[in-house]
């Protein structure tokens, strides 16, 4: 693609590789520690889901991995955290919107202020990195028409509807190209035709190779689209691996987290004497039921 | 008598945009649970905002226990219909927990005995007494909601509307909230839940009214409404997941919940194998 | 649905001018509300504005915004000013004593009326300029990003205030608070509205501010600007005949002071 001359715009591909280690964080001395010794690691073109009861841990680990904490919010971090093998407090901060983006659960709040149009709004970020103008302009509408807000590229995005500006908060970060992008319970204010939307969305980022988190409570939709769910609890990482397992635990219930309604199903095919592996997503259920009435008519 | 009845409300923000609500008529009974679904920007919570009378119908009535709502004020209407809202951070200003949700009683001019009482019950079904002399603002965004749903429960009021009570919520949140409703169900009360919940609509709700464009396209229980695929599709809203499986399978009757499909999975699959 | 700004769409000539341009029209006027040793400047100003907020267009909403909205504060200051103003003492023993009061009077009016044509100024440089319009031309003349946001966000505060009061407003009286009625009443429910509206003005800062981090804002480095409002030809002599009306009241003030 040619947009000749223009040293700002970076061209190349989403390279990271996620590392945390050990890492703990609290507001402050004495206080207690908000994330405790969390130690994983993300491969690139992973799409990975967070869950946990309301005040794990996860927004706070969603902040250190994005470089606010500490930078903007002070605190005690221990623990280190990388980014395609380089560490996060050692990137300049100018660069850290280029390769970690993040958008935050209430929608309103990151809009601007500034902005009237939804185009300027989306711009904001590509300009601040000091991309030429053309580029902006072919990009911002890229993320509009990605994000199916195409048509409210004229309207002031402080008078949108919440489900609105949540979309118009994922195109900004988006449009960005990071290499690791976070989403912060992205679908709280959508409705399931909205919710349906964005989780498209992350199956064609996960396509393009881009890196995900998300956190979310949803866990049927998590199942369908995560490589991998992180269980967080109390500060912790409880457990680490493929969804169907995870969000499938006897105990999730107790841990603030609703189990995952194909897990039921398939405990209920193994009580009835059928060898069934693990069920993580709706295809993957409805096969293994199909399956289970013919066996069960011969 | 019903409790609240809307007749034919017309509704515009402006004179010069589209009705918001186009010609609502809906009656509510006492003791009964009732959600509310549709897609955003279809006319849920502005019909919300009519049952308390913060919003004035253009055009049309709604009447409480038989009694026309207009020239009451809001303050008035609040003695019978508590409506909580989406953003808790919209109304929490006290300095604990317990006296945020005071402040509805309060306000009520209810006898000091039956504010305390009102106040425990509440504390006590969302699980909020362990943080009663906490300050709202240092709890997290899912215990702030549960404190602003507490405040409008221990209003104590026939109707209870609650307007988007389960975004944002954890799994816990989600469980006391059911257990809420089938309280206030046992002390009669009617109430009203606007969500997109829809495995929480099909557990819980025995009424269930789809909302889009302003217009109700449908009304009734929830097998009933879950059924009306062209009212579902019209208000962007889905059936809830189990319902989906099973219409998958083929099966001729539709359980609701997960409970209902794991039930019946079971004893349709030892009955095929008999 | 908030309010952001005061900006209302339309081609006069004051929305045709740069957002510079009327920021500098906006210190003139206020050097000579302010600074003009000439007693009725600001009933002048304030004439002028409202004529040039009609022919603008944005009459109508000036005037219930200046003069309905902020006019009673502004006569509730008058009333306290005149009672208090050094002499107005013996306004309340005797009529006799026209003079007096007519001193203390006049300084209130006179205090008043510079209050009200600040606002108008304010009010009316606002009512024909985008902020975001203003943001690029002062970044592309050189102020720092964040500066000028905060400009632009100040102005813009009210605003969004206001709105925010109205989704409070709401959740506070569903929960039976009284805000028709006595004064008292209403007095009694201010902290319940103002409560929520300073902690979530604070909290919307500060999330606000962490949104901008992650857009990468306030750190330096070149900002591409887009679509900068294009100055008409005329513009560049206008501000210098402003400026020069402003310095013109600075030198008389001096000139009036060292005599």
């Amino acid at each position: 693609m040619g947009f000749d001359g223009c040293r700002n715009c970076l061209e190349g591909g989403p390279l990271a590789l996620v590392e945390v280690e050990n890492l703990s964080f609290s507001y402050g001395p004495g206080l207690p520690a908000v994330v405790r010794n969390v130690s994983f690691a993300l491969e690139t073109g992973t799409v990975t889901g967070v869950v946990g009861e309301s005040g794990a841990g996860k927004t706070t680990l969603a902040l250190i991995l994005a470089g606010i904490i500490p930078r903007a919010i002070p605190g005690e971090l221990h623990g280190s955290v990388r980014l395609g093998g380089r560490d996060l407090s050692q990137v300049p901060v100018q660069d850290l919107a280029r390769r970690v983006g993040l958008v935050l659960q209430n929608p309103f709040n990151q809009m601007t202020g500034i902005a009237t149009t939804v185009f300027d709004e989306v711009a904001f970020g590509p300009q601040n990195l000091g991309w030429c103008e053309e580029v902006i302009r072919a990009k911002v509408d890229q993320a509009l028409a990605r994000l199916n807000i195409s048509h409210l590229r004229d309207r002031n995005p402080l008078e949108l509807s919440g489900g609105e500006q949540q979309r118009v908060a994922i195109a900004s970060i988006l449009v960005m190209e990071p290499e690791l992008i976070l989403l912060d319970e992205p679908t709280s204010q959508l409705d399931p035709v909205g919710t349906g939307h964005i989780f498209d969305i992350v199956s064609d980022l996960k396509a393009g190779r881009s890196t995900l988190v998300i956190i979310e409570h949803k866990v049927e939709r998590l199942a369908e689209v995560c490589d991998r769910i992180l269980l967080m609890s109390n500060g912790q990482l409880l457990d680490d691996g493929i969804p169907s397992a995870v969000l499938g635990r006897a105990d999730i219930q107790t841990l603030g987290v609703r189990r995952l309604f194909y897990a039921s199903v398939a405990d209920v095919l193994r009580r009835l004497g059928y060898a069934q592996g693990e069920l993580g997503t709706y295809s993957e259920t409805l096969q293994a039921l199909k399956e289970a009435a013919r066996r069960a008519r011969h | 008598m019903p409790v609240i009845e809307i007749r034919d409300v017309w509704f515009s923000y402006r004179p010069d945009l589209e009705p918001a609500l186009r010609g609502v008529s809906l009656t509510f009974e006492r003791r009964t649970s009732v959600a509310v679904i549709g897609r955003n920007g279809g006319g849920k919570t502005t019909l919300m905002k009519h049952l308390n009378g913060l919003l004035r119908p253009t055009r049309g009535s709604v009447l409480l226990d038989g009694k026309d709502i207009a020239g009451r004020s809001v303050a008035s209407i609040a003695h019978q219909v508590a409506l909580s809202f989406q953003n808790p951070d919209d109304q929490l200003f006290s300095r604990s927990v317990r006296a945020e949700v005071a402040f509805g009683p309060r306000n009520l001019g209810l006898p000091e005995d039956r504010i305390e009482r009102n106040v425990e019950h509440a504390l006590g079904l969302l699980d909020l007494s362990d943080v009663a002399e906490v300050n709202p603002a240092d709890l997290s965004f899912s215990l702030r909601k549960r404190v602003a749903v507490a405040s409008a429960v221990a209003m104590d009021t026939d109707v209870l509307v609650l307007d988007e009570p389960t975004t944002g919520q954890d799994a816990r949140g989600v469980e006391l909230l059911e257990r809420l409703v089938a309280d206030r169900l046992a002390e009669g009360k009617t109430v009203i839940t606007v969500t997109h919940d829809m495995d929480f609509v099909a557990r819980n709700f025995e009424r269930v009214i789809v909302i889009s464009g302003g217009v109700v396209r449908a009304d009734g229980t929830p097998e009933a409404v879950f059924s009306e695929e062209g009212a579902l599709r019209e208000a962007e809203v889905e059936a809830p997941l189990p319902l989906r499986l099973a219409r998958g399978l083929g099966w001729s009757h539709c359980p609701l919940t997960q409970e209902a499909f794991i039930q019946q999975l079971a004893d349709e699959t030892r009955a095929s194998g008999a | 649905m908030r309010v952001q700004e005061l900006y209302v769409p339309g081609a006069s000539f004051g929305h045709r001018l740069t957002p510079v341009t009327k920021l500098v029209a906006a210190i003139a006027a206020l050097s000579v509300v302010f600074v003009y040793p000439w007693p009725w400047a600001s009933a002048c100003v304030l004439a002028a504005l409202t004529g040039i907020a009609f022919a603008w267009g944005i009459g109508r909403k000036m005037v219930r915004i200046v003069f309905l909205g902020v006019l009673p504060y502004v006569l509730m200051l008058l009333v306290m000013q005149s009672l208090f103003h050094p002499g107005a003492g013996r306004v309340l023993l005797d009529l006799r004593w026209v003079s007096v009061k007519a001193d203390g009077l006049r300084y209130a009016i006179e205090t008043s009326l510079r209050i009200l044509a600040m606002v108008a100024v304010f009010v009316v440089v606002q009512l024909v300029t985008r902020s975001a319009d203003a943001m690029v031309d002062l970044e592309a003349r050189g102020l720092s990003p964040k500066a000028t946001y905060l400009v632009v966000t100040t102005l813009n505060i009210l605003p969004s205030l206001i709105g925010k009061a109205d989704a409070i407003l709401d959740a506070q009286r569903s929960r039976g608070l009284e805000t028709e009625g006595r004064l008292l009443t209403r007095a009694r429910s201010l902290l319940s509205l103002i409560g929520p509206l300073v902690v979530g003005a604070i909290n919307e800062v500060q999330e606000r501010a962490i949104a901008l981090e992650l857009r990468g804002f306030g750190h330096g480095g070149r900002r591409t600007l887009l679509g900068r409002p294009q100055a008409q030809p005329f513009e560049g002599k206008l501000r210098l005949a402003l400026w020069v009306l402003t310095a013109a009241g600075i030198v008389w003030r001096v000139v009036l002071w060292l005599l």
